[in-house]
C-alpha cells in the first residue's frame, strides 16, 4: 500500500519534471521553428545552437522584479497562476504512456481512471479559472477583456470538444484511456472511423489551449498581452508554463484518442508496437510541431467570427457526427467500421471544399434581419 | 471519516463564504469551492462519474458563466442603506434554527436499504452502470429533462428578442428610455418585494 | 451487457405527446407562417389532446414502470389543463388588437408549459413530478416577463427568483423523503412508510414540510403568496389567466398526489397545512376587499381559492381528489372567463380600475352579463358551478373532521361576496363614467358564452360529471 503511494508520487514527480523540461525546450523549439518559417535565424547565441537559452530565460524570469499593480486584488492575483499550472499539470497524469506493467514492472501512468477522458475534460475546463481570474484580478482594462474573451471562448469550444468525443465513446464503449488505446489496437486507429470528430476535436483543442488562430485572450495587437499584461517575473512564467503544458496535454490526448496512443503501428510486430513512451512521445512531438506550424501559418480570427465558427460550424458538425455514429450503432450494429470511415472522408472532403464559401455567414445576416436587429 | 470531516468543513465554509462576502467574485469563488468539495465527496462515495460531471458542468461551465456576468457588470456592489434592516438578524436566527433542526434529524437517520447491496449495485459509479440505469429505469425523467432544457433555451432567446409593445414603439427613443429608467427605479425597490 | 428495453407505452402518453409535438411545431413554424396560423395550430393540437384524453378515459394505462400513469385522475386534470390553455390561446388572439403584440414564441412556450403541467398531473414518481413542475414553472417565468414593460419584467424577475427559491426547498424536501424511504415512486413511499422497519419518521416529516412549502408557494398559499398580487398584476393578462387556472390546477394535482398517495401516513404536515389554509383564507379574502384594480382583486381572490382547494388536500384522498378536480374544473372556467373579460376590456396589461366598470351593463351587455356570471360563481352563489364545487370540498373536509376550517372557509366565503358583488353592482346600478374599450372578437364572445354555459351546467347537473369523477378515487 505504502509502496504504491510512493511509486505513484514518484511517477507524478517524474511527469511534472518531464513536462517542465519539455516546456522549457518547447519555448526554444518554437522560437527556432518560427524563425525558420519566417526565414531568419532565431535564438542561437546562448550555448551551442542556443540550447542554453531556456536556462537563461529561467534565470531571468526568476530574478526579475515581481510587480503587483496597486489596483489588483492581491489574493486572487497571486492565486491565478497557481490554479492555471495545477490544473494543467494534473490533467496529464491520466495519460497512459505504455501498456500495463511496461515501466520496469510498473504501469506507465500516474493514475488510471474509468472516467479518464472525463477527468481530463474536467481538469482542462477548470484551467480556464486561471486565465479568467488573472484577467479580473489585475484590476485594469485589457486583462479584463482578455479574461472575458477566454471564458466565453473556452465555454463555446468545450461543447464542440465534448460532442466530438461522444461518437468515439459510442464506438469504444469505454472512457478509460487505456481501454480506448486497446480498442484501437484491436480495430484500427480511430482517426479512420471518426475523421469528422478528429477534425472538430483538433480545432477545439487549439481553441481550448488559446493557441493561434484562437489566441484572442492575449491578442497583443488589441489587448497588449491580454490577461498577462500585468504579470511579470515568475508568475508570468507560470502562465507560460501552463499554456505549454496544456498544449502538450492536448497533443497527448489527440494522440491517445485518435492515433492509437502509446501503441506503435501493428505491422512492426507486437514487441516493437508495445515499447512504452517512444510511440506516444513521437506522436506528441508531431502534434507539437503542428501546433507551431499552425501558429506560423494562420492569422488570428476576429472575435465574432470565432464565436460564429464555434457555434454555427463546429458544434453542428460535431453533433452531426455524433448522430451519424449513433445511427450506425443502432441500424448497422454488426457491419464493418469502414462505412463510418467512408462517411468521415466524404464529410471532411465536403468541409474542405466548402471552407472557402461564406454561405453560413450570409445566413446569419438574414436571420438578423428577421429578428429585427 | 477524517476525509469526510475535512471536506464537510470546507464545503460549509465555502457556503458561508458565498453568502457573506461583499464582493460578487469572492462569493462566486466560494461557491466554486463548495462545488469542488462536493465533487470530492462524490469521489469518496465511489461516484466517479458524478464527481467529474459535477466539476465539468457546475464548476467548469455554469460558474464560469456566473463569473463572466459578474465581471461584465464590473461588480457593482450593493450600495446605500438596507431597506429592511430587521431581515438579516431574523434570517440568521432562522437559518441557525433550521440548520440545528436538520442536523438533529440527520443524526436519527437509519439507512432504509441494505448499504452493501446498494453499493454493489452502484458498481463504483462508472459511466456504464449510470448509463444503464439512466436509460432504463429513469428514461422518462431523462427525456423530460430535455423538454426542460428546450424550454429554457427558447425562453431565453425569446426574452432577448422581445418586441416592444406597439404603443411604446410610437414613442421616441429618449422618452422610452427615461420612462424605463423611472419605472426601474421604483420597481427595483426591494421593500416592494416584501410588501 | 444485458440491456432490458424500458417499458414505454406511447399510447398511454397520447395527450402529452400531442401537446409536445404541437409545441415543437409551434417552435419551428413561426419562421414560415403567420402568428394567427400558429394560434390556430395550437388550438387544434390542444383539441386533439383533449379528444385523446377523453378517449383514454377509464383505460388506466401506464408507462415507464408506472412512473407515468394515465389514470382518471391524470386525465381529468389533463382535461382541465387543456381547457385552461385553450382559453388562454383564444384570448391571446384579441391581444394583438390593442397593440400588445404577443410574439409567436408565446404559443410554443405556453404549450411546453402545458406539457409540463400534464407531466406533473400524471407523474407517480417524485423525480418526474419535479421535472414536470420545473418545466411548467420555467415556461411561466418566461411568459410573465413577455411584454417589454418594466412591470412585466419585474413580475417575471420576482416570480423567477422566488420560484427558484421555492423549487430549491421542494427539491430539498424530495431529497429528504427519498433519504428516509429510499424510494421515488409515490405508492412505494407510502408502502415504505407503513412497513414495520420504517425508522426515519422525523426525516420524512421534515421532508414533507419542505415539500409543503414548495407547493404552497406554487399554489399561492399564505404566507407564501406574496409574489401573487405583483406577478399576477404585472404579467400580461393572458398569461395571468393561464397562471391562475392551469398552473394552479397542475400544482394542486401534484400537491394532492404527493400528500394523498405518498405522505398520507407521515405525520407532521397536517397541522401546518391547517394553519396555512386558515391564513390563506383570511388574507386572500380580506386583502381582496381592499383592492381597487380588478386584476389585483382577482389575484387575491385566486389566493383565497387556493385556500378552498387546500381543504381537499387535508381531506381523505377518496373524497379529496375528486372534489378538488371538480372544483378546479369549474374554477378554470369561471376564473379564466373573468380574466378573458378583463383582457378584452383593458387598454393595456395593467388591468382595470373597478370603478371604471360602472354602467357596463347597458353599454356592453354580453361582457357585463358573462362577467356577472363568473363573479357570482366565484363567490359561490347557487345554482352556479362555484357553489357546488365549494360544497363538495367543504363536505369532503368536514367528513375528515376539519369542522373549524370549514366554518372559517364558509365565513370568509361570505366576506368574499362583498368584493365579488361590488363590480356587479357598479355595472348595473351606476351610470357610465368612463368609456372602456372593447377588443372582443367573435372567438372571444363564443368562448365567454361557452364558459358561462359550462359554469351553469356544472352547477345545475353536478351529478352528470361528478358521477364520472367518482371513478377518480380508484
Amino acid at each position: 500500500m505504502l509502496t504504491d503511494i510512493l511509486l505513484t508520487l514518484l511517477k507524478a514527480v517524474g511527469v511534472v519534471l518531464g513536462l517542465l523540461t519539455t516546456f522549457a525546450y518547447m519555448t526554444l523549439i518554437e522560437r527556432r521553428l518560427l524563425a525558420r518559417f519566417q526565414i531568419r535565424a532565431g535564438p542561437n547565441r546562448v550555448g551551442p545552437l542556443g540550447l542554453l537559452q531556456p536556462v537563461a530565460d529561467a534565470i531571468k524570469s526568476i530574478f526579475k522584479e515581481d510587480l503587483v499593480v496597486t489596483a489588483a486584488d492581491k489574493i486572487i492575483f497571486w492565486l491565478a497562476p497557481f490554479i492555471a499550472i495545477t490544473m494543467a499539470l494534473s490533467a496529464f497524469g491520466a495519460i497512459p504512456a505504455g501498456p500495463a506493467g511496461s515501466l520496469f514492472g510498473q504501469d506507465p501512468w500516474v493514475f488510471n481512471l474509468d472516467i479518464g477522458l472525463l477527468f481530463i475534460l474536467a481538469t482542462t475546463s477548470m484551467g480556464v479559472y486561471g486565465i479568467f481570474l488573472a484577467g479580473w484580478s489585475s484590476g485594469s482594462k485589457y486583462p479584463l477583456f482578455g479574461g472575458l474573451r477566454s471564458s466565453a471562448q473556452i465555454i463555446s469550444y468545450e461543447l464542440g470538444q465534448g460532442l466530438s468525443v461522444l461518437g468515439l465513446l459510442m464506438l469504444t464503449g469505454t472512457m478509460n484511456l487505456v481501454g480506448i488505446v486497446n480498442w484501437q489496437a484491436e480495430h484500427g486507429i480511430l482517426i479512420l472511423f471518426q475523421g469528422v470528430a478528429f477534425v472538430t476535436f483538433v480545432i477545439s483543442s487549439f481553441a481550448e489551449t488559446n493557441r493561434t488562430p484562437f489566441d484572442l485572450p492575449e491578442a497583443e495587437q488589441e489587448l497588449v498581452a491580454g490577461y498577462l499584461t500585468e504579470y511579470s517575473s515568475i508568475k508570468w512564467a507560470l502562465f507560460q508554463m501552463a499554456e505549454y503544458v496544456n498544449m502538450i496535454t492536448a497533443s497527448a490526448v489527440i494522440s491517445t484518442l485518435f492515433m492509437g496512443g502509446f501503441k506503435g503501428p501493428a505491422f512492426l510486430g507486437e514487441t516493437i508496437a508495445n515499447i512504452p513512451f517512444i510511440w506516444l512521445f513521437a506522436k506528441i512531438a508531431l502534434w507539437l510541431f503542428i501546433f507551431i506550424w499552425v501558429r506560423a501559418t494562420l492569422p488570428r480570427m476576429r472575435y465574432d467570427k470565432l464565436q460564429q465558427f464555434g457555434w454555427k460550424f463546429l458544434f453542428p458538425v460535431a453533433l452531426m457526427n455524433t448522430l451519424a455514429t449513433a445511427a450506425y450503432k443502432a441500424f448497422l450494429p454488426n457491419s464493418s467500421l469502414w462505412y463510418l470511415g467512408i462517411f468521415s472522408v466524404l464529410v471532411v472532403i465536403a468541409m474542405i471544399v466548402f471552407s472557402g464559401s461564406r454561405d453560413w455567414q450570409k445566413v446569419d445576416v438574414k436571420t438578423r434581419a428577421v429578428a429585427g436587429d | 471519516m477524517v476525509v469526510f470531516v475535512i471536506l464537510a468543513v470546507l464545503a460549509i465554509a465555502g457556503a458561508i463564504g458565498t453568502i457573506s462576502f461583499k464582493s460578487g467574485i469572492y462569493s462566486a469563488l466560494s461557491l466554486v469551492g463548495t462545488l469542488l468539495t462536493l465533487a470530492m465527496m462524490y469521489v469518496t462515495l465511489h461516484a466517479q462519474f458524478l464527481a467529474s460531471v459535477q466539476v465539468m458542468v457546475y464548476a467548469g461551465a455554469i460558474m464560469v458563466l456566473f463569473l463572466f456576468v459578474i465581471m461584465l457588470l464590473n461588480e457593482s456592489q450593493m450600495s446605500g442603506a438596507d431597506p429592511l434592516p430587521w431581515v438579516q438578524p431574523v434570517a440568521i436566527a432562522g437559518g441557525i434554527v433550521l440548520a440545528a433542526a436538520l442536523a438533529f434529524t440527520a443524526f436519527q437517520f437509519k439507512a432504509p436499504k441494505n448499504l452493501e447491496t446498494a453499493t454493489a449495485a452502484l458498481q463504483g459509479g462508472t459511466p456504464g452502470a449510470i448509463g444503464e440505469t439512466l436509460f432504463t429505469k429513469f428514461l422518462l425523467p431523462f427525456e423530460a429533462v430535455s423538454i426542460l432544457l428546450l424550454i429554457a433555451a427558447i425562453g431565453a432567446v425569446s426574452l432577448v428578442h422581445r418586441q416592444p409593445a406597439h404603443n411604446e414603439a410610437l414613442e421616441t427613443t429618449s422618452e422610452h428610455a427615461t420612462d424605463n429608467a423611472y419605472s426601474d427605479e421604483t420597481s427595483s425597490n426591494p421593500a416592494k418585494v416584501v410588501a | 451487457m444485458n440491456f432490458v428495453a424500458p417499458d414505454v407505452n406511447y399510447y398511454s402518453m397520447l395527450p402529452f405527446i400531442t401537446v409536445l409535438l404541437t409545441a415543437v411545431f409551434a417552435t419551428i413554424l413561426p419562421f414560415y407562417v403567420s402568428r394567427k396560423a400558429i394560434a390556430g395550430l395550437s388550438a387544434v393540437g390542444l383539441l386533439v389532446a383533449l379528444a385523446a384524453s377523453i378517449g383514454l378515459w377509464n383505460t388506466n394505462l401506464s408507462s415507464f414502470y408506472g412512473a407515468y400513469r394515465s389514470d382518471n385522475f391524470a386525465l381529468g386534470f389533463g382535461i382541465v389543463l387543456i381547457v385552461g390553455a385553450l382559453i388562454a390561446v383564444i384570448s391571446s388572439v384579441d391581444v394583438a388588437k390593442r397593440g400588445g403584440t404577443m410574439q409567436a414564441e408565446f404559443f410554443a412556450i405556453l404549450l411546453y408549459a402545458v406539457s409540463g403541467t400534464m407531466l406533473l398531473a400524471s407523474a407517480h414518481d417524485l423525480i418526474v413530478l419535479l421535472i414536470g413542475f420545473e418545466v411548467m414553472s420555467l415556461g411561466v417565468y418566461v411568459l410573465s416577463s413577455f411584454q417589454e414593460t418594466a412591470k412585466s419584467e419585474e413580475a417575471g424577475m420576482k416570480y423567477f427568483l422566488l420560484g427558484g427559491f421555492a423549487s430549491a426547498i421542494l427539491i430539498f424536501g424530495i431529497a429528504l423523503v427519498f433519504g428516509a424511504t429510499g424510494k421515488f415512486g409515490l405508492e412505494a413511499i407510502n408502502t415504505a412508510v407503513l412497513s414495520p422497519e420504517f425508522k426515519n419518521s422525523s426525516i420524512a416529516a421534515v421532508g414533507a414540510l419542505f415539500i409543503l412549502i414548495g407547493f404552497g408557494f406554487k399554489v399561492a398559499m399564505a404566507p407564501f403568496h406574496q409574489w401573487t398580487p405583483d406577478v399576477y398584476t404585472g404579467a400580461p393578462t393572458v398569461v395571468t389567466q393561464f397562471m391562475s387556472v392551469a398552473v394552479k390546477a397542475a400544482a394542486f394535482a401534484g400537491f394532492l398526489h404527493i400528500f394523498g398517495l405518498a405522505l398520507q401516513n407521515v405525520s407532521g404536515w397536517q397541522t401546518p397545512l391547517q394553519f396555512l389554509i386558515a391564513l390563506t383564507l383570511m388574507i386572500g379574502n380580506l386583502a381582496a376587499l381592499r383592492q381597487s384594480n380588478l386584476k389585483r382583486m382577482l389575484a387575491y381572490s385566486s389566493v383565497a381559492h387556493a385556500g378552498y382547494v387546500g381543504l381537499a388536500v387535508l381531506a381523505s384522498p377518496s373524497q379529496g381528489f375528486s372534489s378538488a378536480l371538480y372544483y378546479l374544473g369549474i374554477y378554470t372556467l369561471m376564473n379564466a372567463g373573468a380574466f378573458a373579460v378583463l383582457n378584452v376590456l383593458s387598454k393595456d396589461d395593467d388591468g382595470l380600475e373597478i370603478e371604471s366598470l360602472a354602467g357596463l351593463g347597458s353599454s356592453k351587455p354580453l361582457l357585463a352579463a358573462t362577467l356577472t356570471f363568473f363573479l357570482l360563481s366565484l363567490a359561490g352563489i347557487p345554482p352556479l358551478g362555484g357553489f357546488i364545487g365549494k360544497y363538495l370540498i367543504f363536505s369532503a373536509a368536514a367528513s375528515s373532521g376539519y369542522y373549524g376550517l370549514v366554518i372559517l372557509a364558509a365565513l370568509t366565503s361570505a366576506v368574499s361576496l362583498a368584493y365579488y358583488l361590488r363590480p356587479i353592482g357598479l355595472m348595473y346600478f351606476r351610470p357610465r363614467v368612463t368609456v372602456l374599450p372593447d377588443f372582443s372578437g367573435r372567438s372571444t364572445r363564443v368562448l365567454l358564452v361557452v364558459c358561462a354555459a359550462g359554469v351553469l351546467i356544472l352547477g345545475l347537473v353536478p351529478n352528470a360529471v361528478y358521477g364520472l369523477l367518482e371513478l377518480v378515487k380508484k
